[in-house]
């Protein structure tokens, strides 16, 4: 456990020495001191004496600004430390020393994450009188605090964590701080984006809900400016969280939410701590992800569908949207995060044809036909398959509860887009996998750039400029989004969903019948794709298996010949 | 294969190391034990740094045994790392810790107590001589400087193999022979060192072993008086005469057909392939001396390292 002690694992020590130097330290706690000062002072000074706020109230109103300035030290300037360090470490192979030195992985894991931002936590600790004044001056209840706390560390880890994990998983340093913003974005500013229209846990992976469900009404103060109505709902709405049939408490679900998110990261770190060729997901994990993903998915949508209350707090904040707008986006929802984890996965358990080959010639050696499926250099055509299983069962879970709950119904005319959402879904992802078995991440990006996205941008110039609507929407068929889309759209109206005055989105337009055919041209189109991606898939994997099969008999042919002039002796004594 | 029976610290079986369609290393099978110094010798992409990184369990090759002092670095890598010690080519540092820092860290990941680190980080300070610079910054080493250092944090934990990748590019001559002090004396405490190079004449002096690699393969391996005297029956013999003079003919028949003659600053020197034995050469001294030829010196040449690498054809080292 001594390894795991902050104060003597050698990697935080490393990093501790390194970046607490005298000089550069004072400097930081001298700038850190004087802008926490000046805000503490300024707000608590500023209130008392010019919004004739009691010292009390005005000790309250400071704590969030200290609260930001600590989140900026911590999940900015810490996340930024710990990706670019990793990073340089990495690319100046440094880590191949601690790579061997005869610690766990996890034990330089924990070295890295809390020795690469020792500066910031040291900065972060300058801030704590102020904020423990601010508190204790405040009234704000400890416990309150201390949830808050809770969350916040377990952000900042999650934090750290991807930055670290980007630093691992970047081809190139520059590419890690790119990746460890886009990760940190992604993460964290646009997934929380979903929770406005249900999908609540992605908020989660941000400290905002357990700040507005148990902090934010302690420090607001009676002299204060009034309440921002948002705020009050923001603040009710994460008093507790509704999950599955469940009432959480908003620490214990974000703790659950950001442990099972650290959990995928540190299993991606871990494994290129133990080999850089590694893949980041390990088949297994990946079914374990998808399958937490799905999960916690289905379990965000669960209390919308059963819980009118729950589902009346929804509407009240989409006033923009009707009811059954709110299950169209729902389901669209469904499709694009758990679609998003399912490609993921694949892209991330998918082998290369030199992985392939790598694998062919070590199971070859130890005397096997195939390459086991837990192995990296095994296609990821078992793994696409159960965790496509994994995602239908989870759509179908949905529908059974629309159709079982008191809040929707599944009328006559939806079945069939509901179905071809689905299957349009699946063949997506066969056709994903085959393709980028078959020629590798890289051509199937640019593929899904000029085949997904140029169409799409063909479409809009078409029907905005020249009003083709008719040869825009087919264009745009190429991209199964804008199938997915029109499904979504026609299911809308088959549910009798007026989206505004009455009206409904496609039905009674001359867009419905074509909308319908493209929805079914997509499909087709997928259909084939889909056959002809895993048939070439197969056809390159039985061509490789055959030339490496005449190359290690040629070998072996060879070997003997080789070996009559090298005679390797009898099996040598192996010192213990 | 030398030292079978004895205790053997590396043994390779079959590897093979491939870097997409390029085979870097290919049936590799070493057994190297315990008090010999290695010397694994090749061309730039002979395969040398591949063989030391799989060594060191940072490579995983594509198949093949690895065992390090009797662990399998496939199921018990962490067991391997703690035995070995493994220097870089090109070794990097950590800029921004000073010598001594550095040290203990590496001192920590390997459990040494206060105590021990401490003595332990003066050790290694003195016998790679940068006592006088432990409170330096290491960013500020020079690349000799920064070689010895990465040298002694791989010598902290006295490890039982110690796998060095080109450890003496960038070594001023002294520090080469230190360097070659330092192996010698570590090897005759038990341990075993492999040594990369693809210069010859930084392994000829001290390895007891050596293994030639061409292409991936090991194309010859054993140890080098076995090796040389494997060359030939004959030894290289050594004539220096004080003058510039025409050595008879008969007296240049009796030293055989290949005599390598050179004329220098005044003096003559006869190297040649000799076939007899000591009594012979004798005679051989007598008649030169019977002919009035100017003797200086008769001496024969030590055949090393380098004999053996003319030998296999292996003629891109340096």
């Amino acid at each position: 456990m001594e390894r795991f002690n902050v104060f003597t694992n050698p990697i935080c020590v490393q990093h501790a020495r390194a970046r607490l130097r005298l000089m550069p330290t004072l400097s930081w706690g001298l700038i850190t001191l004087t802008c926490v000062a000046f805000i503490y002072v300024l707000i608590y000074f500023l209130l008392i004496k010019r919004g004739e706020v009691s010292p009390v109230d005005a000790a309250k109103a400071a704590v969030v600004p200290l609260i930001v300035v600590q989140g900026v030290l911590l999940m900015g300037m810490g996340t930024s430390a710990v990706a670019t360090g990793i990073a340089r470490e990495r690319d100046r192979e440094l880590l191949d020393y601690h790579r061997m030195s005869p610690m766990t992985p996890a034990a330089k894991i924990v070295g890295y994450l809390f020795g690469l931002p020792s500066r910031e936590y040291f900065l972060f600790a300058l801030t704590l009188p102020f904020v423990a004044y601010a508190v204790l001056r405040g009234g704000v209840p400890l416990l309150k605090v201390a949830h808050f706390y809770v969350a916040f560390f377990s952000s900042v880890w999650l934090y750290h964590m991807t930055g670290l994990m980007a630093g691992m998983v970047s081809r190139k340093p520059w590419h890690s701080s790119f990746v460890s913003l886009g990760s940190v974005v992604v993460l964290y500013l646009v997934l929380p984006l979903f929770a406005r229209v249900g999908l609540s846990f992605f908020d989660f992976l941000t400290v905002r809900p357990t700040f507005y469900g148990m902090v934010y009404e302690e420090i607001q103060s009676a002299g204060q400016r009034p309440n921002i109505p948002s705020r009050i709902m923001l603040a009710q709405q994460y008093e507790t969280v509704p999950f599955y049939g469940l009432s959480l408490n908003p620490t214990a679900f974000s703790l659950v939410v950001q442990v099972f998110v650290l959990t995928a990261m540190y299993h991606v770190v871990r494994r290129k701590w133990v080999d850089a060729a590694w893949h980041p997901f390990s088949k297994r994990f990946s079914l374990f992800f998808v399958f937490g993903v799905v999960t916690l998915l289905v379990g965000s949508i669960w209390p919308l569908l059963f819980d009118t209350q729950v589902h009346d707090e929804l509407v009240d904040r989409m006033q923009w949207a009707g009811d059954t707008v709110i299950l169209s986006l729902l389901i669209g929802l469904f499709f694009v995060v758990s679609g998003l984890a399912v490609l993921m996965t694949i892209s991330l358990t998918t082998p290369t044809a030199q992985t392939s080959r790598k694998g062919l010639r070590r199971a070859r050696k130890r005397g096997l036909d195939r390459i086991p499926l837990s192995w990296d250099a095994a296609t990821s055509v078992p793994t696409m398959l159960v965790v496509l299983l994994i995602a239908v069962v989870g759509y179908v879970v949905v529908l059974l509860a629309i159709q079982s709950g008191p809040v929707y119904e599944i009328k006559a005319g939806m079945e069939r887009w509901l179905v071809a959402l689905g299957v349009l879904s699946v063949l997506v992802v066969v056709a994903f996998q085959g393709m980028h078995e078959r020629f590798g991440q890289r051509p199937v990006i640019l593929g899904l750039f000029v085949f997904w996205v140029m169409p799409v941008m063909v479409g809009i110039i078409m029907f905005a400029a020249f009003d083709a609507w008719r040869p825009a929407m087919y264009i745009g068929a190429l991209c199964p989004a804008v199938a997915g889309a029109m499904s979504l759209a026609l299911l809308l109206d088959a549910s009798a969903g007026q989206v505004v005055d009455g009206s409904y989105l496609l039905r009674g337009s001359p867009v419905e019948d074509h909308a319908r055919m493209v929805v079914a041209v997509t499909i087709v189109l997928y259909a084939g794709l889909a056959v002809i991606a895993q048939g070439l898939r197969y056809s390159a994997s039985c061509k490789r298996k055959r030339l490496e099969r005449d190359t290690a008999d040629l070998a072996e042919r060879v070997t003997p010949r080789r070996e009559a002039s090298h005679q390797p002796g009898p099996p040598p004594q192996v010192a213990g | 294969m030398s030292a079978v029976g004895s205790d053997i610290l590396i043994h390779t079986a079959d590897v093979r190391v491939d870097y997409g369609d390029m085979t870097a290393v290919h049936g590799l099978n070493l057994d190297i034990a315990a008090g010999e110094v290695y010397g694994l010798i090749g061309p730039n992409g002979a395969g040398k740094t591949s063989t030391i990184r799989v060594l060191a369990t940072l490579l995983e090759p594509t198949y093949g045994e690895v065992y390090i002092a009797g662990h399998d670095t496939a199921t018990h890598a962490e067991e391997a790392r703690a035995v070995l010690g493994y220097m870089p080519d090109l070794a990097p540092v950590w800029d921004d810790l000073k010598v001594d820092e550095l040290l203990d860290v590496f001192a920590r990941a390997y459990g040494l107590t206060h105590r021990e680190r401490r003595q332990r980080v003066d050790e290694v300070l003195d016998a790679v001589s940068l006592q006088n610079k432990r409170k330096v910054m290491a960013g500020t080493l020079s690349r000799g400087m920064t070689q010895r250092l990465v040298l002694a944090k791989t010598l902290l934990h006295r490890p039982r193999v110690m796998l060095l990748d080109e450890p003496a590019s960038g070594l001023d001559p002294i520090a080469r022979i230190e360097l070659r002090d330092l192996l010698r004396q570590f090897a005759s405490e038990g341990r075993t060192v492999l040594v990369s190079s693809h210069i010859l004449t930084e392994l000829s002096d001290f390895c007891t072993s050596v293994g030639i690699m061409e292409k991936g393969e090991m194309v010859l391996d054993g140890p080098v008086d076995e090796l040389v005297a494997s060359l030939s029956n004959t030894r290289r013999q050594v004539v220096e005469l004080v003058e510039t003079v025409d050595v008879p003919a008969p007296l240049l028949a009796e030293m055989g057909v290949s005599v390598e003659i050179k004329h220098d600053q005044g003096r003559t020197t006869l190297e040649f392939e000799f076939q007899g034995d000591d009594r012979e050469a004798a005679e051989l001294l007598s008649a030169l001396i019977h002919h009035g030829l100017p003797v200086k010196a008769f001496y024969e040449r030590k055949r090393g390292v380098e004999d053996v690498m003319l030998k296999v054809g292996a003629r891109e080292v340096s």
